[in-house]
């Protein structure tokens, strides 16, 4: 189980380096591949751009998703991993700054499993982020297709 | 005839009809007077002619009978008969009729006996009487003729007059009168120029008749109407002036609702991308801020005195407030925006509620609190929330210090609205700053005592106003305070 991978999409490297830290906080020892962008994260799922030839029959067993990316938004990356046959059953968490009522329902709408505003106190933060492993990684069982 | 009359001239014959009438009943009444002075002079001549015969013809007859004269007797009495209307006479001896002449008749007759009596040695003597009887037929007859010439003579006067009076009524009065009226009818703004005039002569001034005062009136109503519509024409030319200015004004108001209608819309998606930039933006640099600095207090914290701990401990507690202050500001802008929707709200049902996340999430004791039961509302459920979650938690914290804490709950009727309150018998405030207690970012006690950014009765206080009511607070420092609000109705804040 721990060999599978989280693919983390956050464009603010300050971001990503607190929720590394909080992640390894937590004691979550997966391999975390980080996309900066949403159209790097589309990338890497459908195995094109800069990971072409990536076997895209492994794919990440939870997806943590900005909404504020550059290039192609959290809200479009959901969007078109949803309409993919592959991807279409991934668990994703939004894992985002904001917690507007309609970037909620948008993302609700799109099938997203999750959505967790991170906060700016940190400790709440990591205490959130270990919440989330726990639960994702642990404790939710998955399609088998995503197994 | 009265039909055609009718039409012709409906005046005429109502005039024509009431003369008629009048002078056959006076006519009437002249003929009857008349008939009666006939009767009485003919009744008169009649009763001469019984006087004459008494004086000329009683001492003949009366030598004659005394003389047994029987044709002397006969002829006096044929004689006597000839008289115009002398109907029968006869001579009457002891009870009986011993000569006669004429017709004998009882009715319509004027009867006389005279004694009949002779001188015989100087003693008058009674021999017989004799009866004179006249008749009435010819005096009644004549009367009769007389009556029905006058009638005749009468009715033909009358009936000539009042074709007469028809024809000059017509000349003289009804003519003009359809004239007249013609005139009138024809009248309007355009045609008071025109003047009326009638066919007759031209009177002299001192000849002036009631249809010369009609028309110079009628002259005289027109100069004034004239004058009355030029007036009104101006009117009506002011009145078009000032409702082409009003539409102008009104297009052009209309075109002003229409741009500050685009700006506000402009403004409102400008708001609301800088809210929705400020919740994503603004709050990232300070979870780096806090991050970091606990990262640093975590992993390099062995580096650290107290001191360094402290200062890493203030740039957290700085970046968190901040994050706090954000959240506060932001939920207000959303209330401010967030479409309402109105529906009866069960408030106790929602008080349990928001009790029950405020003393999970903040720990307060909910057995401090007192609900009265069946509490009930108008207005926005998700808004009503948010007032319901501010108040309680201002009275929780700002009597966390106290012993034994005591919130309440509830509703009065004043002025016959509900006014709904919320007492806490807390730290209370001061009056002097009641004003203060509204206004966002304003706080009336110190960060170190209660915690909190001021914004929470402001959003109170823009619900509230959203929803048509108002609200206000009474408190004393040391003693609680109480929050009052209404829903609909707006209601002038009660001085304390």
């Amino acid at each position: 189980m721990h060999n599978k991978v989280i693919l983390l999409v956050e464009d603010n490297p300050d971001d990503e380096t607190l929720t590394l830290r909080a992640l390894s906080k937590s004691k979550i020892l997966n391999e975390i591949v980080v996309a900066r962008d949403g159209a790097e994260a589309l990338d890497y799922l459908f195995g094109t751009g800069i990971h072409a030839g990536r076997d895209v029959t492994v794919q990440p067993q939870l997806i943590l998703l900005d909404l504020k990316l550059p290039k192609i938004d959290g809200l479009e990356v959901l969007k078109r991993l949803r309409a993919d046959p592959r991807t279409a059953l991934l668990p994703v968490t939004i894992l985002t700054t904001s917690n507007e009522e309609r970037d909620v329902i948008t993302s609700y709408k799109l099938g997203v499993n999750s959505y967790v505003r991170k906060p700016v106190d940190s400790d709440a933060f990591i205490e959130g982020v270990r919440q989330l492993g726990l639960y994702w990684l642990v404790l939710n069982t998955p399609p088998a297709a995503c197994r | 005839m009265r039909k055609w009359l009718d039409k012709f001239s409906p005046l005429g014959w109502r005039l024509v009809s009431a003369t008629v009438a009048f002078s056959t009943v006076v006519a009437l009444l002249a003929t009857a007077f008349q008939l009666f002075l006939d009767y009485r002079r003919d009744l008169g001549i009649i009763e001469s002619t019984l006087d004459q015969v008494g004086q000329s013809y009683l001492p003949t007859i009366g030598n004659a009978l005394w003389a047994t004269n029987r044709k002397e007797l006969q002829v006096a009495l044929d004689g006597l008969a000839r008289l115009p209307d002398v109907r029968h006479v006869a001579v009457i001896e002891d009870g009986a009729i011993s000569a006669q002449a004429g017709q004998p008749k009882a009715s319509n007759v004027r009867s006389r006996n005279y004694s009949l009596t002779h001188l015989h040695r100087g003693e008058t003597m009674t021999i017989g009487s004799l009866s004179v009887v006249m008749d009435m037929d010819g005096l009644y007859r004549r009367l009769l003729d007389k009556f029905w010439v006058i009638l005749i003579t009468n009715g033909v006067k009358t009936f000539l007059v009042a074709g007469f009076m028809l024809g000059l009524f017509h000349l003289l009065v009804t003519r003009h009168l359809r004239r007249i009226a013609d005139f009138a009818a024809r009248q309007g703004a355009g045609t008071l120029h025109e003047r009326l005039a009638l066919e007759r002569p031209k009177h002299a001034p001192h000849q002036l008749d009631e249809f010369d005062l009609l028309l110079d009136g009628f002259t005289r109503m027109q100069t004034n109407l004239a004058t009355a519509v030029e007036i009104l024409e101006q009117d009506i030319v002011k009145l078009e002036r000032a409702e082409a200015e009003i539409q102008e004004l009104n297009s052009a108001l209309e075109q002003r609702v229409a741009d500050r209608t685009a700006q506000l819309e402009a403004v409102n998606r400008e708001l609301e991308a800088f809210s929705y930039s400020v919740s994503h933006d603004l709050r990232t640099p300070l979870r780096s801020i806090d991050g970091f600095s606990q990262a640093l207090a975590e992993d390099y914290g062995e580096h650290l005195d107290a001191v360094g701990h402290d200062y890493l401990n203030r740039v957290r507690r700085a970046a968190q407030r901040m994050g706090l202050l954000i959240d506060d500001l932001l939920r207000l802008a959303r209330v401010t925006r967030a479409e309402m929707r109105h529906t009866k709200v069960d408030l106790s049902a929602l008080t349990a509620e928001v009790t029950d996340d405020l003393c999970r999430h903040k720990g307060y004791d909910g057995r401090s609190l007192t609900v009265q039961p069946g509490l009930v509302g108008h207005g926005d459920p998700t808004l009503l929330r948010i007032v319901l979650e501010n108040l309680l938690d201002n009275a929780w914290k700002y009597s966390s210090k106290i012993m034994q804490p005591k919130i309440e709950l509830g509703s009065v009727t004043q002025d016959g609205r509900v006014v709904y309150f919320v007492r806490d018998n807390g730290a209370g405030f001061d009056m002097t700053y009641v004003n203060k207690l509204f206004g966002a970012f304003q706080r009336l006690h110190r960060d170190e005592d209660f915690a909190g950014t001021g914004v929470g009765l402001a959003t109170v206080k823009r619900i509230v106003h959203r929803h048509g009511g108002e609200v206000w607070a009474e408190g004393c420092p040391g003693a609680g305070a109480v929050f009052y609000f209404t829903l609909n109705e707006p209601l002038r804040p009660v001085a304390a």
